[in-house]
């Protein structure tokens, strides 16, 4: 069983399985899966279609819990803690980035953002302000107050990235980030997903059909009928 | 697998969704068939109602006129007389009696008694025979009420408050013959009392307990006494006035062809008619011993002294081509010549006859020729008048008389001058007249000498000397000379005078008729007999008109239980919302169902199937969902009907406005059976409905799992939503203030089109803002992030939510401005009167004129009276149709509206009754009264009749408007009237009103007032009521506060209001649960958000509040919206004293909406919970 091992992981995923039940035998989607990932690493997961990807990352993003093994955030099982106390883990620990970005239609490029900082309360000036600087970063300073409709695929995607980003998470997962983009687009998005968590030191995880996305990241695995078969 | 079978297990496995949806079904089914059977209860009451009150009973004859017991035992043995009846039961009934219950300083009084006075001797009638066997006779009083007796219902003893033992006094019309209107009719002692009257048991109001000629709802006073005590109070020995024909069972009512079998069945006698035969023969022997016959002749006439015109029309068509011929007989007060200077004294009190010459009347003058036919002003004069008067041929005499027709009670005299044309030989008799023997002359005496050509009028005719005349008017004694009293003792009525049969129908013709007798020479071998077989065989046919017609009674009131409503309509239309709401449901669950299994149908559709053959099973589902929904709602339906009868029970709710309990539960075959048939049939439709709106979503999508469109995107600011809701703001301003100058239901409308040009603005601002995104309004950066992302949310789909919003505003606005229509009492609703009041009796003084105040109430009545006026009206008795009166009115009263009261509404200054609509003429262009002409309307043509626009629209069912005619059968005659004004609601609603004029012409029998509208000074209307009900009494006035009465009319309206605002609350409440369901749908297509929330760190929790507050935001939305455009309609009525709002329960209602409202959201939020919003989130797109 391959195994990735870093030197502080902070990410520890160890021998997780999934099934689901079904009227005869259980389906399992992931098979005795172990992952190590540190601050500031970031790691691809490639796999052909049904091969567990997404379950895998919805899996360390705390949103599907294991049939067995133990996922550890930050020294902490996120799966140990109550629905809320898991919410609240996942919003701070924990950012997102879609295929489809999931941008809230009804909501302004900086309102989208910002949506994650108001799981919990009011937003603060300083989260308005962390806001506006992620989309500066991103490129969008200009944008701040359009709505979605009003955006090309590319900028959606890097919304997504700022909103990803704005609760400072320890991990982001992205699940085909690039997928529904044109070629120019999705390496605007893959730049920006590489260099932001790295300049806040946050750990990444991709799920991606897309080798040339994968080439750029630190790390590459193959998963393979909920088996991790091969990585870099 | 079939078809079928799929269907089946499609309808298992989704049986969640498909059990939710045959709920709505059974909702929408339940109120269709709450609404039916309420109607089938208030029929079905009604008719039982009326069956009880009958029993047995099928037809009355009430006569106005007292008639043999043995016509009764004579009935049944007529060959005529038809197999559907059993048994024909004479009696006498006063339908309008007084009943007292003296106190101590305090007199308890009941009016409009229907007293009935039956055998109770056992040795009469045997028990088969009784009223009481007419009905159940376990119901029957114990004991039977004995001469000096009483037995009362229950309705009567509480309202004068005794019990068995105590003692009550009743107050009867006292049999009159001649008319009270005309001047030889008594008008002050018409009433006979029956005091002291012991009540010996007391029947409860069921069975013959509630005997009523009317229908209606409401218990009758009834008094039941023994048939003797009556004949002996009354003097009418064997005497009745009333028949009750019965069948050997409650049903069924026999058919009109039985029914004129049953009027061919009676044959009154001459007597019973009222009328006389006599045979008025003078014969005088000559000096060489022969008998010279000078008349000899029959004569009719009648106990009322007038021929009635049908008698009159009978009469000469049977005894016409015999030589008979009409003469009225008229009393002249003063005979006088027409000279000039110093008027001498005239003769006073003489008959003046009206004939025209025949072969066998021809009077002679002094020379004994032929005086011929008399011209139109010519007068012959007895030679007793011409010497007396000093006149001769060629002079000219002054008739002075009373007009036919008193006016207010008052006779009035006019008078004529007519030339002489000849004198006629009066022979003087030599020996005082006596009634029971033939005049005695010496010298032979002519056609003149003939005192019957004066009917007999009791009281003047039989009285021995003009002193001891019994008249209802003053006699000038100081007129009477001695020459005045011998020529009553010796010619007693001959008439003084002659003129021609036309001159005297001018002067003296009136509505009770016009011939005083009809003559008919005693020729050949004509018998008394024969003239009156000949006469009978032309007056039985018409024996209707002269008071001798049968009412089909249980007919009658078994049809007007059909009731003047159509209640499963009116619940229906006003349970819209309700079905409204439950259809909406209907489409929404359906919908919601639809969106789960799109994935399922598009498979279908990418496996081989074409749409149409989806959208079959879809609706072949939805049909078994239907039939199954539609069983329950049955069940619903009946326990739903079973609440609403309740509710209307409710002394709070319904009771107070018809007064009396008397709904049952009723329910028809027919009413499950077209109630479940049109539940399934609109859910099946709204289902396919609901399907076929699918029919363009693409495969793909559905195989993605999505139904709707992709999110919108906002549009760009656009002005004109602004500019119109504006527009709209200033309209409804306008109209307002222009509505400040209306009144009534019109005021209260135009505030509602204000109001709802509000809603619109309001809406349309909505809209427009929810289009902007909503970003304005609510910033996620202030507090409360979430509330504002529920707003925002709620601006997702502009569209929807507007219509969402807008679909709650408007029931909402619906509600509580309908409270704009809730009435109360106005000036125009009392028309300025004081007080309205009825009599069991009529009256005939003029109590406008204090000197009739004086003269009649007391100098101290009429002082309190000082500054009140009187207006009285003649009523002809008959249903109330009154919308508080649930029976269908088959003879509605009528009132005759007097001039007085027309001319008082001349004075525009004055106070009256608004009208909503009066035909266009310009004579009543300020006064709409007078579509009610001051002359009586030309015979044939419909009469003008004003009613009350309520009666007319829901009572009557008169949908024409002015101009409408329509007829109803009086004493077996048709009369047609046409709608000339219709009044808005005011205390004359229920009644047709005609002019006086009209009245007297079709109704000549029915003499003085029995109606009365009173003004009074401010706060002196209890005092004038007091007075007046007490030196009335004997004629029953009794008196209300007009205002009283029309909150009890307005109750009715207010009642039905209020209805619908509470069905509608209850269609608001079932709508909410719409609401939930739309919330659901939204989350369902919104998924995909959903699960990044929750990836984002939303706790479920969180979610669930956030779709709550979206359910919230529209429900507050929709409420405020709908609200404060009502208040914009009601407030300003309420403020003009147009409209009484009830905040309170508004507010309850309100919350109550707010409440299940949030509580359905609450539901739709849990259910949030348990969409896989996080497979969303992994969809393969």
């Amino acid at each position: 069983m391959p195994d990735l091992i870093s030197e502080r992981p902070d990410l520890i995923v160890e021998h997780v399985a999934k099934q689901y039940p079904t009227r005869s035998a259980p389906l399992e989607v992931l098979r005795d899966v172990s992952v190590q990932l540190s601050a500031g690493e970031n790691l691809a997961i490639l796999g052909p279609s049904g091969s567990g990807k997404s379950t895998l990352l919805y899996v360390i993003g705390t949103l599907e819990p294991p049939s067995s093994g133990s996922v550890t955030l930050g020294e902490q099982n996120p799966y140990t803690l109550s629905e809320p106390e898991l919410a609240r883990f996942r919003n701070q620990h924990v950012g997102f980035v879609f295929q489809d970005h999931h941008l809230l239609p009804q909501l302004s490029v900086l309102e989208n953002v910002l949506v994650p900082a108001m799981a919990d309360g009011p937003v603060t000036d300083a989260v308005q302000d962390r806001a506006t600087d992620l989309l500066q970063r991103v490129g969008l300073e200009d944008r701040l107050d359009h709505l979605p409709s009003e955006l090309s695929g590319g900028e959606r995607g890097r919304v997504a990235v700022a909103r990803a980003l704005i609760n400072r998470p320890q991990l982001i997962l992205a699940d085909e980030p690039t997928g529904n983009l044109d070629r120019t687009s999705a390496a605007s998005v893959a730049q920006l997903l590489l260099q932001l968590p790295q300049e806040e030191n946050t750990m990444l995880i991709v799920v991606t059909h897309s080798t040339e996305l994968a080439q750029r990241m630190q790390r590459r695995w193959q998963l393979d009928n909920g088996q991790l078969v091969s990585g870099e | 697998m079939t078809f079928l079978k799929l269907a089946i297990r499609s309808l298992i496995y989704y049986w969640r969704i498909h059990a939710t949806v045959a709920l709505g079904v059974a909702a929408a089914t339940a109120v269709l068939i709450g609404a039916l059977v309420v109607g089938d209860s208030v029929r079905g009451s009604l008719r039982g109602m009326t069956l009880d009150r009958l029993g047995r009973i099928h037809e009355l004859l009430l006569s106005d006129r007292f008639f043999r017991t043995s016509l009764a035992d004579q009935l049944p043995q007529q060959a005529e007389f038809p197999q559907d009846y059993q048994l024909a039961l004479g009696l006498m009934l006063f339908p309008q009696a007084t009943a007292e219950r003296p106190g101590d300083g305090q007199t308890t009084r009941a009016t409009n008694v229907l007293v009935v006075g039956s055998e109770t001797d056992a040795r009469q009638a045997p028990q088969q025979t009784d009223f009481w066997s007419l009905g159940d006779r376990s119901l029957a009083p114990a004991p039977l009420p004995q001469p000096g007796e009483v037995v009362l219902n229950r309705r009567l003893a509480d309202e004068l408050q005794v019990k068995v033992g105590d003692q009550i006094t009743l107050r009867l019309p006292k049999p009159e013959s001649i008319p009270a209107d005309s001047p030889l009719g008594e008008k002050t002692d018409r009433i006979r009392s029956l005091p002291q009257l012991m009540v010996v048991a007391i029947v409860e109001n069921r069975g013959l307990g509630r005997f009523s000629l009317h229908p209606s709802q409401s218990e009758p006073l009834n008094a039941f006494v023994s048939l003797r005590q009556l004949q002996d109070a009354l003097d009418q020995k064997d005497r009745i006035n009333a028949l009750l024909v019965a069948g050997p069972d409650v049903l069924p009512a026999p058919a009109d062809e039985a029914s004129q079998a049953l009027a061919a069945a009676l044959k009154p006698s001459l007597e019973d008619l009222g009328l006389t035969i006599t045979h008025p023969r003078l014969s005088y022997t000559s000096a060489n011993g022969d008998e010279v016959v000078v008349y000899d002749y029959f004569s009719v006439s009648s106990d009322r002294m007038i021929l009635p015109a049908a008698v009159e029309r009978a009469a000469a068509r049977a005894l016409g081509p015999l030589g008979g011929h009409p003469v009225l007989t008229y009393l002249a007060n003063v005979m006088e010549p027409v000279v000039a200077g110093d008027s001498p004294t005239g003769i006073p009190y003489s008959m003046v006859t009206a004939i025209d010459p025949t072969n066998q009347f021809t009077l002679l003058d002094a020379q004994q020729q032929p005086i011929g036919r008399l011209g139109d002003s010519e007068i012959v004069l007895t030679s007793w008048a011409a010497d007396d008067l000093g006149v001769g041929p060629g002079d000219e005499v002054r008739l002075t008389y009373f007009e036919p027709e008193t006016r207010g009670g008052a006779s009035e005299e006019s008078s004529a001058v007519l030339r002489v044309r000849a004198i006629t030989p009066l022979t003087a008799p030599s020996e005082p007249f006596l009634p029971s023997q033939q005049h005695h002359f010496i010298e032979t005496p002519t056609l003149a000498n003939d005192p019957d050509l004066t009917p007999k009028v009791e009281g003047i005719t039989d009285q021995r000397s003009i002193d001891d005349w019994e008249v209802p008017f003053t006699i000038d004694y100081s007129l009477i000379r001695p020459a005045d009293d011998q020529y009553w003792e010796e010619y007693a009525t001959t008439p003084k005078a002659f003129v021609s049969l036309a001159t005297g129908r001018r002067l003296w013709g009136s509505r009770f008729g016009a011939t005083t007798s009809f003559r008919v020479p005693a020729t050949g071998q004509l018998t008394q007999e024969e003239v009156e077989r000949r006469l009978m065989a032309e007056l039985l046919p018409d024996k209707a008109t002269l008071g001798f017609a049968f009412r089909p009674l249980k007919r009658q009131q078994l049809a007007a239980s059909a009731g003047n409503t159509p209640f499963d309509w009116l619940f229906l239309a006003l349970s819209f919302f309700v079905i409204a709401a439950a259809l909406m449901l209907v489409l929404l669950l359906q919908r919601l169902g639809f969106e789960q299994r799109a994935q399922q149908v598009g498979l279908l559709l990418s496996v081989g199937w074409n749409r149409r053959q989806v959208r079959h099973l879809l609706i072949y589902e939805g049909l078994a969902v239907s039939l199954i929904g539609s069983a329950l709602g049955v069940l619903i339906g009946l326990g739903y009907a079973g609440l609403i009868l309740a509710a209307l029970h409710s002394k709070a709710w319904w009771l107070g406005a018809i007064s009396t309990p008397f709904l049952e539960f009723h329910w028809t075959t027919r009413s499950l059976v077209m109630g479940y048939v049109s539940g399934t049939v609109v859910s099946v439709l709204t289902i396919a409905w609901s399907v076929w709106r699918t029919r363009h979503v693409p495969a793909r999508q559905l195989l993605a799992g999505r139904v709707a469109a992709a999110a919108s995107t906002y549009a760009a600011p656009a002005r004109w939503p602004l500019l119109v809701a504006l527009l709209l703001v200033s309209a409804a301003v306008g109209l307002a203030f222009w509505a400040f100058g209306l009144t009534g239901e019109q005021q209260a409308g135009s505030f509602v089109g204000s109001g709802a040009m509000l809603l619109t603005a309001l809406l349309i601002w909505c809209w427009h803002a929810l289009r902007q995104g909503g970003r304005h309004l609510a910033p996620l950066t202030r507090r409360a992030p979430l509330v504002m992302l529920a707003a925002r949310s709620a601006a997702r789909n502009p569209t929807r939510s507007t219509l969402t919003i807008g679909l709650i505003a408007t029931a909402s606005f619906l509600i509580v401005a309908m409270s704009a229509f809730r009435l109360k009492p106005t000036e125009t609703g009392t028309g300025g009167f004081a007080l309205i009041a009825e009599l069991s009796q009529p009256i005939f003084a003029d109590f406008r004129r204090p000197p009739e105040r004086e003269e009649l109430l007391g100098d101290e009545a009429a002082a309190v009276l000082r500054g009140s006026d009187l207006f009285t009206f003649r009523v002809r008795p008959g249903d109330n149709a009154g919308c508080g009166n649930l029976y269908r009115a088959q003879q509605p009263r009528i009132l005759g509206v007097p001039p007085a009261l027309v001319e008082r509404f001349d004075d525009p200054d004055a106070a009256g009754f608004a009208f909503a609509a009066a035909a266009d003429s310009p004579q009543n262009s300020h006064n709409p009264w007078h579509v009610l002409s001051a002359i009586a309307t030309p015979s044939g043509e419909p009469i003008p009749v004003v009613l009350d626009k309520d009666t007319a629209l829901y009572s009557l069912q008169l949908l024409g408007g002015i101009g409408q005619e329509f007829t109803f059968v009086y004493d077996d005659r048709p009369i047609t009237f046409r709608v000339a004004g219709l009044l808005a609601l005011s205390v004359l609603h229920g009644n047709l009103l005609i002019s006086e004029a009209d009245f007297r012409q079709l109704f000549p029998d029915i003499n003085g007032y029995r109606f009365a509208l009173v003004t009074a000074p401010a706060g002196q209307a209890e005092q004038v009521a007091e007075v007046l009900e007490d030196r009335l009494s004997d004629q029953g006035f009794d008196a209300l506060d007009t205002r009283v009465v029309l909150s009890g009319l307005m109750a009715l309206q207010n009642t039905y209001l209020r209805t619908f605002q509470m069905l509608g609350a209850l269609g608001l409440l079932l709508g909410t649960f719409g609401l939930a369901a739309v919330q659901l749908r939204s989350v369902l297509e919104r998924r995909g958000e959903m699960g990044l929330l929750r990836a984002a760190g939303f706790r479920r929790s969180r979610l669930a509040q956030l779709v709550l507050l979206e359910n919230l935001f529209l429900l507050l939305a929709g409420l405020a919206a709908g609200v404060l455009a009502a208040l914009a309609a009601v407030l300003p009525h309420m403020f003009r004293g147009g409209a009484a709002v009830p905040f309170a329960e508004l507010a309850m209602m309100l919350v109550l909406v707010l409440l299940v409202g949030m509580a359905a959201g609450y539901l739709a939020s849990q259910a949030t919970l348990r969409v896989p919003v996080l497979a969303a989130l992994r969809e393969e797109r």
